[in-house]
């Protein structure tokens, strides 16, 4: 059982301070599924650092399976841990490499006292129960991302814990994998009785969802259940209206409260309150539909794979494929999990040599990758990283603060790096590759970290930049690019 | 306990995984490890070293244990036996040779008159070698057949010394123990051995003779150790009361024995010192070591926990990798300083388990322990925990602060706790020696904090608008300081040790020199030796000038007169002080010039500068042969005194010669025959003394307490004439009353020439010499002796008389002078002692100093041939050679070369794993870097460039702390290379060309480990994104 109330979390920096919370309450009883969604930098990911005692609330109170929370962080002492399975995005990197992905599995029961034949046994059966037991005694370094991150989750769920917590466990696998974790989650809390926490940007999620709420600002706004929705009014009367319902009633930057037309209600059980819009402009996202490169003046073919092929250690990564881009062009790489999406763009990106086939690049092409592996210069701030990416480019300072505008971060040109969200992450590493002055931009699953909005905004953004003359490549799941992607190549 | 069974698995699994950066974390650890067990067992060895070196250094027949009984007639046979057996089960077992007995006669007369030794050895064969005739055969109480040893006579041709004696052969000794010392024949005199001690004891004829019976054993300086020479000390302390007999006396060099122990214990304490050094600099590894893991290992206590590990088993995870870390690189560092110990051990003629048994105490153990405990804590402690050392670049006082105006005050305190010497570090470790570089090293770490991200912020501003990755790769070091901090910390540390190693060695070898040249201030100095001959009896015939010259070199030399004399402080205290005479213009041939010393020579040659002393007395023909007085008056009188002519001889030294009475019927006259370099000398004047019986008589006369009056005696002499006769007619000398003075005697003149004598003696003597100058002379004084002064002058009192100096310079301390000194123009200052006391004046020394180094060298071989084998010599490079030569010294030198190399080395390997691990942590943004066009080599310099930009800016901080430290040590601890009270004092000298030069390898060095440490992680550019695994 999970429960917060009245939850604030800061972060603080040597400049900046952080609200991540701000007094989020939430219950979620045994048996229960919540989904949790809402825009990114909205408060999610430290929820779920909450739960997992890697940060101590600075005010109100969070429990799990009865435990307060905050006796947990810092002491290490979190044997009640082993209660709490965590799945996160990145699960795969938190499997140790020194270990094989059974003995990943095993370490669990072991610190539980599991002797270890018993535990191995275990850890097999977690395994087959997740449909990875053939790569038992691989080592975690030589699966692809799918393939981490179901044994990571196994690794999380063979010692059947009470409570599980999810932060995004499916943002960088294909439908179908993704469907699979959710099917995997769901017969895991049936089977256990535990509580589900899952965090996501992905609507498919909501199918195992018992409830699924929103978080905006720190807060949870909105609660969906049973196909009712309902905005969340805290205990202090706060009240987060959705975007799509603000603008609706044109609420943009000033309110108040009056009974009259073009009026939004937001009900309660007994009462409402009617809320109407006072003027202002709507910042209004404009929508990009892509077109190909039909009557584009200044399209021009920048790099051709030609049945290109990677192979890793006898493993073939990437099948034969082929793809063309063309500057003005934005192209988006789809396929499974373990397509070889990633490994194609690599090789466009000319990071390795394909095993087998041809690609051809421009003379004078310059490439930009933006990928979730490259870090930043944790202390700098966001301007500071982008004008240092510029400077190994040999390009002098320009104005990068366009660019983040474009993809709704400008607010965060001063800030270090290390108080970023994972979503707000995510945006200045596009924003870094963009703002190289690259002809050909390589991105690796964008939009992944962001929540619909974001995504919609940054999806357009690439669009744009794709139709003043840059080549985007994409490699994603997100249909807010595909549907803005004027080539969709399929691999696998 | 499962779950930390389960960490500590993981703990071995990861390192295992991680073998690269386990075994350079190990490696760290193994050099400052095996610094410390090599410092561990260079006491032990440098102990044996200088012990054996001691006792190869005394006279053979010192090299012994002698025991001697010296009975009042001839002792009982059976009392000889007990005391025998007694001695022999006392030093039974206890690593000497075996006690051979001996007995000695005091010197004889033979038949013939001429004096003889002679002595019974047991063991004959090992003590002689018969070189002619044959080796004793019997001895019974009528006869004894006996050997001549080392005279020429040889057998038939030799005089029987007595009937009962039988020269029956020749021989020479193979043993120089027996027969030496106190009980060596004299000069001349023959020794004869017979092949027993009992029979020898039992002859008849020799009944009523006195004897030594005395039992030898030599000491084998090989075979002796640290551990025999304890106990053997101790039997020697329990022999001197085995035996209840006059003339019983038990010697042995023990006194130099306890001195070398009492060296080798101070030197070994001294050891502390850089032994505290490397236990910080390894300390400085470890938490490097700590930093450089930590993510990876902060990474795999998340993993853990993720997985359910309690706090215990995480602590345990932390406490097994560090465990692991410290253990194998402890074990590696023990096994190559068990090697590095071996094969010093080996060059010291020991074995390794020796060496080990002998340095490992429970002390040492214990403290070794505690060292790996720490270490392991420490190291555990650094991974596990979270909280990150706060940036420097706050202005506010940190705790950082705090503690280094703490550390400060500590080592102000310790270096105001008084002088640390080797009487102090003889019995115990001074806590001063390990504490002080750990203070120093707090500081510096301080300092570091506080002013090394500065230094990179400045830096950083250089490039400001250009650059960029530059300038990123120095200001962010600042921002996340842990690792860069530390990284720059322990390299100034290690700089700043290298540099006190530096400046320490440098400071004790200036001070070896120094001692050399206090020693002897010129190249060399001749001295009176055993034999009694004074250096300007040898005095070659053209002058020391000429001896051991060369084309193009001199020698330049001084005499020098050494005395004592008292200088009145108070109305009732009087100071000792040392008089020193020589020639102020050879003054700038003196080696020791040291600016706290006082003015330079050139200066003090020009302050003492003072006109040659007018020549006194009446010129000797060149050929005259005898002085003879003519004194009339009371007959009666004359015979009651004797009376002696004072001459000064050719080389300008006085003496006195005694002139006998004869009689005719008018007139008494007193001869006196004259020494070999008195003709062409000086009548200087005459003494007139009672007659040594009367003054005996007087004296005794005295001491029983019955008056003074006994024995005193009046009288008046007329001394008419003085001749010099010689092969030509006699010459009369002029000896004129008022130029001569007495204090003893009243003198006037005769009215037919001549002077009359008026004395009244009472044990004393009526010195008649011309009247002394009465002008000071001009003196280098010290201090506190020239505090004495009144109106700038000195008075000085010695053999019963005063002399005025005039203070004309003061100076700290003088060459071969204690602290308390008259330094004045030789020639003057002997003329005054002479009159006051002839002969006083005399010069007992000379200096010489060769004006280049190859007549030096020709000084050198010429001093060491006859005939100045006669006189003690003492040459400068022969001292400092024994100084260097010295095992301490060169053990202590030696080590701070080690620690000041093994300073270097571990900042090398902090660069190198400071570099290396940032490539590793900071992986993913040097991929972003890559992925941005960047080139490898640019993501190097970039790595290159901060860790560098560390390292120099640790390198003042350093240098400054390194300087400061070894001031601090030289200041308070007052040993010498060769652990004795230095004199004079050392004085820092940090030799900064030769700094400079150990900077720019270190600086090389540097830059290579770094580069090598950028090239040990390499980011992979693509090869993830290429797997697929994004």
């Amino acid at each position: 059982m999970i429960e917060l109330d009245d939850v604030f979390v800061l972060y603080r920096g040597a400049r900046h301070d952080v609200v991540a919370l701000r007094g989020l309450s939430l219950t979620v009883r045994p048996g229960e599924r919540v989904v949790v969604n809402g825009p990114s930098g909205s408060g999610k990911s430290t929820l779920v650092r909450v739960l997992t005692a890697d940060v101590e609330p600075g005010a109100g109170r969070a429990s799990v399976l009865g435990h307060d929370v905050a006796g947990l962080v810092g002491g290490r002492g979190v044997s009640r841990r082993s209660l709490i399975g965590i799945v996160t995005q990145g699960s795969g990197r938190d499997l140790a490499p020194e270990l094989t992905c059974a003995q990943n599995v095993a370490l669990q029961a072991r610190l539980a006292g599991v002797d270890r034949a018993t535990a191995a046994s275990e850890a097999v059966g977690a395994l087959e129960r997740f449909r990875v037991a053939h790569l038992a005694d691989r080592n975690p370094g030589t699966l692809s991302n799918g393939e981490a991150q179901r044994v990571a989750i196994a690794a999380a769920l063979a010692c059947r814990p009470g409570v599980i917590v999810a932060d995004e466990p499916t943002g960088e696998l294909d439908r179908a994998n993704a469907d699979l974790v959710y099917d995997l989650l769901a017969e895991q809390t049936t089977q256990t009785g535990a509580c589900l926490l899952l965090v996501t940007h992905d609507a498919a999620a909501n199918r195992i969802a018992h409830r699924v709420i929103t978080i905006r600002d720190g807060r949870v706004s909105a609660e969906r259940t049973d196909e009712v929705d309902a905005l969340i009014v805290d205990g202090r009367g706060w009240v987060r209206l959705p975007d799509a319902d603000r603008r609706r009633a044109r609420i943009y930057d000033r309110a108040v409260v009056a009974g009259d037309t073009d009026r939004v209600v937001a009900r309660d059980t007994d009462r409402s309150v009617v809320l109407s819009g006072v003027g202002g402009a709507d910042p209004d996202v404009s929508t990009v539909k892509g077109t190909g490169s039909a009557g584009r003046s200044h399209s021009v073919e920048i790099v051709r794979a030609q049945s290109v092929s990677f192979t890793v250690a006898h493993t073939e990564v990437l099948a034969p494929a082929t793809v063309v881009v063309r500057t003005g062009e934005m192209t988006a790489l789809v396929g499974p999990s373990g397509s070889g999406k990633t490994t194609l763009l690599g090789l466009l990106g000319g990071l390795g040599v394909p095993t087998d086939g041809i690609i051809e690049r421009a003379a004078d092409c310059s490439v930009a990758i933006g990928t979730s592996l490259a870090g930043f210069a944790e202390h700098l701030s966001v301007r500071d990283n982008i004008v240092l990416a510029r400077s190994v480019r040999g390009l002098s300072e320009a104005d990068i603060m366009t660019t983040l505008a474009e993809l709704g971060i400008d607010h965060l040109g001063d800030r270090p790096v290390w108080a970023l969200s994972g979503g707000e992450r995510q945006r200045v590493a596009i924003a870094r590759a963009i703002a190289s002055d690259a002809d050909l931009v390589l991105l690796d699953e964008p939009t992944s970290q962001l929540d619909e909005t974001s995504a919609l905004r940054v999806a357009t953004a690439l669009a744009e930049m794709a139709r003043a003359g840059r080549a985007i490549v994409c490699t994603t799941h997100d249909a807010a690019i595909t549907q803005r992607a004027d080539n969709i190549v399929t691999l696998g | 306990m499962s779950q930390w069974r389960v960490a500590a698995e993981f703990a071995r699994t990861r390192l295992r995984a991680r073998r690269g950066e386990s075994l350079l974390s190990m490696v760290g650890i193994a050099i400052a490890v095996s610094g410390l067990v090599v410092l561990l067992l260079l006491p032990a060895i440098a102990g044996e070293l200088v012990l054996r070196r001691t006792l190869d250094q005394l006279d053979p027949s010192e090299r012994a244990v002698t025991v001697v009984v010296a009975p009042e007639g001839r002792p009982d046979p059976s009392q000889l036996a007990a005391i025998d057996h007694k001695l022999r089960s006392r030093f039974e077992g206890s690593g000497l040779d075996a006690l051979r007995r001996t007995v000695e006669f005091r010197a004889l007369a033979a038949r013939d008159g001429s004096v003889f030794r002679l002595g019974g050895v047991e063991s004959f064969a090992s003590a002689l070698r018969i070189v002619e005739g044959r080796a004793p055969a019997t001895c019974s109480p009528a006869r004894c057949e006996v050997v001549s040893v080392g005279g020429t006579a040889v057998r038939g041709a030799m005089r029987q010394p007595t009937p009962e004696l039988v020269v029956v052969g020749r021989a020479i000794r193979t043993d120089p123990v027996p027969f030496s010392g106190g009980l060596a024949p004299e000069k001349g005199e023959q020794l004869l051995v017979a092949d027993t001690v009992s029979g020898l004891a039992q002859l008849r004829s020799l009944e009523l003779i006195r004897r030594v019976y005395a039992w030898v054993a030599p000491i084998d300086a090989q075979r002796i150790t640290r551990a025999s020479v304890k106990p053997l000390l101790a039997r020697l302390a329990a022999a001197g009361g085995d035996v209840d007999l006059p003339g019983y006396l038990v010697s042995a060099p023990d006194d130099a024995i306890n001195a070398a122990l009492a060296r080798a214990d101070t030197s070994g304490r001294r050891l502390a010192l850089p032994a505290a050094e490397l236990f910080v600099l390894l300390a400085g590894v470890v938490m490097l070591v700590a930093f450089a893991r930590r993510r990876g290992h902060q990474l795999a206590i998340a993993r853990l926990e993720r997985r359910g590990a309690d706090s215990g088993a995480t602590v345990a995870f932390s406490l097994a990798t560090a465990l692991r870390l410290v253990a194998f690189g402890g074990l590696l560092g023990l096994a190559t300083g068990g090697i590095v110990g071996a094969v010093l051990a080996h060059a010291a003629r020991l074995s390794l388990w020796t060496t080990v048994r002998r340095s490992v105490h429970p002390s040492s153990v214990g403290a070794l322990g505690a060292v790996v405990v720490f270490l392991w804590l420490l190291l555990g402690a650094l991974l596990h925990a979270t909280d990150p050392i706060p940036s420097g670049r706050s202005r506010k006082a940190s705790a950082a602060d705090l503690i280094g105006v703490a550390s400060v005050g500590m080592v102000a305190l310790l270096a105001r706790s008084g002088d640390r010497n080797g009487s102090s570090l003889a019995s115990s470790l001074d806590p001063t020696l390990w504490a002080m570089p750990m203070f120093v090293a707090v500081v510096v770490v301080c300092a570091v904090v506080r002013v090394v991200p500065l230094l990179l912020m400045a830096a950083g501003r250089l490039f400001r608008g250009r650059r960029v990755l530059t300038r990123v790769a120095l200001v962010d070091a600042t921002r996340a300081p842990l690792r860069p901090l530390m990284t720059a910390a322990t390299v100034a540390v290690a700089v700043a040790f290298g540099t006190f190693g530096i400046g320490y060695r440098s400071t004790l070898e200036r001070g070896a020199s120094e001692q050399a040249t206090f020693a002897v201030p010129y190249d060399a100095t001749l001295s009176v030796g055993s034999a009694l001959t004074r250096p300007n009896e040898l005095r070659p015939t053209g002058g020391w000038a000429t001896l051991g010259g060369t084309a193009g070199s001199a020698t330049i030399a001084t005499d020098v007169l050494r005395r004592s004399a008292t200088i009145r402080r108070t109305g009732s205290n009087s100071d000792i002080v040392d008089v020193l005479g020589l020639d102020p213009r050879t003054m700038s041939a003196m080696r020791a010039r040291r600016g706290d010393f006082g003015p330079p020579p050139s200066q003090l040659a020009r302050l003492l500068a003072v006109a040659a002393p007018a020549l006194i007395g009446t010129l000797l023909p060149a050929d005259a042969r005898r002085l003879t007085l003519e004194v009339g008056g009371a007959k009666s009188g004359v015979d009651e005194v004797t009376i002696a002519v004072i001459l000064e001889r050719v080389d300008g030294t006085w003496h006195e010669t005694e002139a006998p009475w004869s009689f005719d019927s008018s007139v008494a006259s007193a001869s006196a025959p004259l020494e070999r370099g008195d003709a062409g000398g000086r009548f200087i004047g005459l003494r007139i003394s009672q007659p040594s019986e009367t003054a005996k008589h007087q004296e005794h006369h005295a001491g029983e307490g019955r008056g003074t009056a006994v024995g005193a005696t009046s009288t008046t002499l007329e001394i008419r004439h003085i001749r010099a006769a010689g092969s030509g007619a006699p010459v009369d000398l002029v000896l004129r009353a008022d130029s001569i003075t007495s204090r003893a005697a009243t003198v006037t003149a005769l009215p037919s020439g001549g002077v009359r004598v008026s004395v009244a003696l009472q044990g004393t003597s009526a010195l008649l010499v011309p009247r002394a100058v009465r002008q000071a002379i001009p003196a280098l004084v010290d201090p506190l002796t020239a505090s004495a002064a009144t109106n700038g002058v000195l008075v000085a009192e010695t053999q019963g008389q005063t002399f005025e100096f005039r203070v004309a310079a003061v100076a700290n301390r003088f060459p071969t002078l204690g602290s308390r000194f008259v330094v004045a123009d030789g020639a003057v200052v002997g003329q005054r002692f002479n009159l006051a006391q002839p002969a006083y004046g005399t010069p007992t020394e000379v200096w010489l100093a060769a004006s280049s180094q190859s007549g030096g060298r020709a000084l050198y071989r010429a001093l060491r041939r006859p005939p100045f084998d006669q006189l003690a010599l003492d040459q400068r490079a022969d001292r400092l050679a024994d100084i260097r030569n010295d095992p301490l010294s060169r053990v202590s030198l030696g080590v701070l070369v080690g620690s000041a190399l093994l300073a270097g080395l571990l900042a090398a390997a902090a660069l190198l794993l400071s570099a290396a691990s940032e490539r590793s942590d900071d992986e993913a943004f040097h991929r972003a870097l890559l992925l941005e066009g960047a080139t490898p080599r640019t993501i190097r310099r970039f790595v290159w460039i901060r860790t560098i930009a560390l390292a120099g800016a640790a390198l003042p901080v350093g240098l400054v702390a390194g300087s400061w430290l070894v001031s601090l040590i030289v200041r308070v601890v007052r040993l010498t290379a060769d652990a004795i009270a230095p004199e004079p004092g050392l004085v820092l000298s940090v030799p900064w060309a030769s700094l400079v030069v150990a900077l720019s390898f270190v600086a090389i060095l540097f830059c290579v480990a770094t580069a090598a440490g950028t090239r040990l992680a390499r980011p992979r550019a693509g090869q993830d994104l290429l797997r697929g695994q994004s």
